[in-house]
């Protein structure tokens, strides 16, 4: 195709006048083209049927990422033959993020070369164009949406929330200068590709040492090797939980000092209780293992957490917490109960769950909520909504014309154009 | 026109792809930090270079330095969660699950199923206490106060309680300084009950793991094949 191919525009195609061509490159005329529209919808349709598949075996979020934000999925097919499995069959396929990419540029260039501003075609170019709105909330909420737990005990209060999924190494300065003020972050997205041999060292001017990180594993357990009377662990890797929240990372850190000295190696895990300590330049530090982090603009006050459990069993009706939100000197109650969050600021906080469960009642209780942060949080209502009204105003013009042709074919009159 | 207009856009597609591939190297500078809400207070911190056991451990080690981990067990019709410390001990059939712990065994944990109302949960609960040297039954105030929690997915009153305890199998040895926790439960048919009996500081030690083994408990009416 070194000529440039030409499409044709059904704008104009209402039986009155011969489509009109438009010259495009070959590259246009592909991204544009119906054919390609069509190839994108089959490969979604095969992510969704193997995602949908997959959740037998691993969680929502593991599906999500493997399928429909990946860049390319190997789906593997068990083949069987008498019954018994003779070998995997691997079928390389695109993942969710260039299909999605692809069917963007496809509705927009494709919008741009095929309609035309015309005013019988207003409902579909909003429609149209609310599709690209759509797609490009779902990015958006992608790269910038936050989900997250935050907990407080009954008369605590606080402003930190903590991610399900993500988990950063954190170094904190815990004497002289600065010290407890800021964590220096290794995040998760840095530390994941560091399995098995691989490793990598990670450095700050602001701290006298670096850190070398290696043996990360998503989920991991701590076990006794049966040296030192019993009490040496080792990490050891282990299967990624179903749901992925329930996963406990780890890895293994060495720190060495500017004179290249190892002053401290050890075992960082998710469910460890206490950070790494050691001390460089005169100060002390700890590195710990911690789900993300991120503080909320205002402050949760936890004042009193009801239960109410239906008569004679432990099985809740409902729970119900009564909260104070401080902001900027001003106080607010607020009861967050089931599908009635807490919402400020774009944050929503619901009420997600309470404990400890084992322990008798009187004893010390917490609340834990969920905390959503989502730019677009309402923003597929409000497309669904305008593309709705754009099909509307779509049928409503196709059938105001079919009135008024019904109406003239009556009466002999002509039509309008 | 909408070609010179669409052609930077075709440039976006290979951006997507150059942004999301992993770009750190053998060394990378740390450069995200985030400002601290909350100091660990000092109390909770480690000794400063702590080892990794005395870290990373929340259950901690027990007697014999084994690592205190909780593991899911299923005896008969119970299904529960218990440290892989408790041993087990020979069961009967009023007693379908049956532990010992501490470091000589002197702890006791132990599952009881009775036929019926086993003679009522507040006269058990009574006897448990004349068990530990409190002969006088329960006030109603005190049995209101009784702690609740969950036991076989039902609220249920702990009894905890310290003294010196005699056991019903042999009743002319008194052991000092005990304390027994005990949580009944009574069903159409059957009661159920689970108890720990042992030295006062051990059973204190253990008395977290108790409440976690006793709300873990289930029992299935049919039993799995």
């Amino acid at each position: 195709m070194s000529e440039a191919a030409s499409i044709a525009d059904p704008a104009l195609q209402d039986g009155t006048q011969a489509p009109r061509r438009r010259k495009v490159g070959p590259v246009l005329a592909v991204l544009s083209s119906f054919q390609l529209a069509t190839v994108i919808f089959f490969f979604l349709l095969l992510l969704t049927l193997f995602g949908t598949l997959a959740q037998v075996e691993i969680g929502i979020q593991d599906v999500i990422e493997i399928y429909f934000t990946s860049w390319y999925v190997l789906q593997e097919i068990p083949i069987k033959f008498g019954g018994e499995e003779v070998f995997n069959l691997v079928i390389p396929l695109p993942g969710g993020a260039p299909l999605s990419i692809l069917l963007f540029f496809n509705i927009l260039i494709g919008g741009l070369l095929r309609l035309r501003a015309n005013w019988r075609k207003v409902g579909v170019i909003i429609s149209h164009f609310s599709v690209l709105v759509l797609l490009a909330g779902g990015f958006i909420a992608h790269q910038f949406s936050i989900l997250g737990s935050m907990v407080v005990d009954e008369g605590g209060r606080t402003n930190v929330f903590r991610d399900f999924h993500l988990w950063d190494i954190e170094v904190v300065r815990w004497t002289g200068k600065d010290a407890g003020e800021k964590a220096f972050i290794l995040p998760e997205e840095q530390v994941r590709p560091l399995k098995d041999d691989r490793s990598r060292t990670f450095f700050s001017q602001d701290i006298p040492f670096e850190i070398k990180v290696s043996n990360y594993n998503r989920n991991s357990r701590v076990v006794g090797t049966g040296m030192d009377n019993g009490r040496h662990l080792q990490l050891l890797g282990q299967r990624d939980a179903k749901e992925a929240e329930r996963n406990v990372p780890g890895a293994e850190v060495e720190v060495i000092n500017k004179d290249g000295i190892t002053i401290a190696e050890g075992i960082l895990w998710g469910a460890g209780e206490f950070p790494l300590t050691f001390e460089a330049g005169g100060e002390t530090y700890g590195i710990s293992y911690n789900r993300r982090t991120y503080t909320t603009t205002f402050t949760v006050v936890l004042d009193d957490f009801v239960k109410e459990n239906y008569p004679g069993v432990a099985r809740a009706k409902s729970y119900r917490s009564s909260v104070r939100k401080l902001k900027e000197g001003i106080e607010e109650p607020a009861v967050i109960k089931m599908n009635h969050p807490l919402r400020d600021d774009g944050y929503a906080i619901f009420q997600a769950d309470y404990g400890p469960k084992d322990v008798p009642v009187g004893e010390e209780t917490y609340s834990v909520f969920q905390v959503a942060k989502n730019p677009t949080d309402h923003l597929p209502l409000v497309v669904c909504v305008v593309i709705g009204i754009g099909l509307l105003i779509h049928y409503c013009i196709i059938l105001f014309r079919f009135l008024d042709r019904s109406s003239a074919k009556k009466t002999g009159a002509p039509t309008a154009a | 026109m909408h070609q010179r207009l669409l052609h930077p856009l075709l440039l976006l597609l290979p951006a997507f792809a150059i942004t999301s591939c992993d770009r750190g190297g053998d060394r990378v500078e740390i450069t995200k930090t985030r400002d601290l809400s909350i100091v660990v207070p000092a109390e909770e911190t480690p000794e400063l270079g702590a080892s990794d056991e005395s870290r990373l451990t929340s259950l901690s080690f027990d007697e014999s330095n084994k690592p205190l981990m909780l593991e899911d067990r299923e005896i008969g019709r119970f299904i529960f969660r218990k440290p892989n410390t408790w041993l087990p001990v020979a069961e009967s059939r009023l007693r379908p699950v049956n532990f010992a712990f501490g470091s000589a065994s002197e702890g006791e944990v132990y599952v009881t199923m009775l036929p019926g109302d086993g003679g009522g949960v507040r006269p058990n609960l009574d006897r448990w206490r004349r068990q530990m040297g409190k002969d006088l039954p329960m006030t109603e105030e005190e049995a209101a106060n009784l702690p609740q929690m969950t036991f076989l997915q039902a609220p249920a009153s702990l009894l905890d309680i310290s003294g010196d305890f005699t056991d019903m199998r042999n009743p002319d040895v008194t052991k000092e300084d005990y304390r027994l926790l005990g949580v009944i439960q009574s069903f159409p048919g059957f009661t159920i009950s689970a108890k720990m009996v042992g030295p006062e500081k051990l059973v204190d030690d253990h008395r977290r793991i108790f409440l976690r083994f006793a709300n873990s408990l289930k029992f299935q009416v049919t039993p799995q094949t």
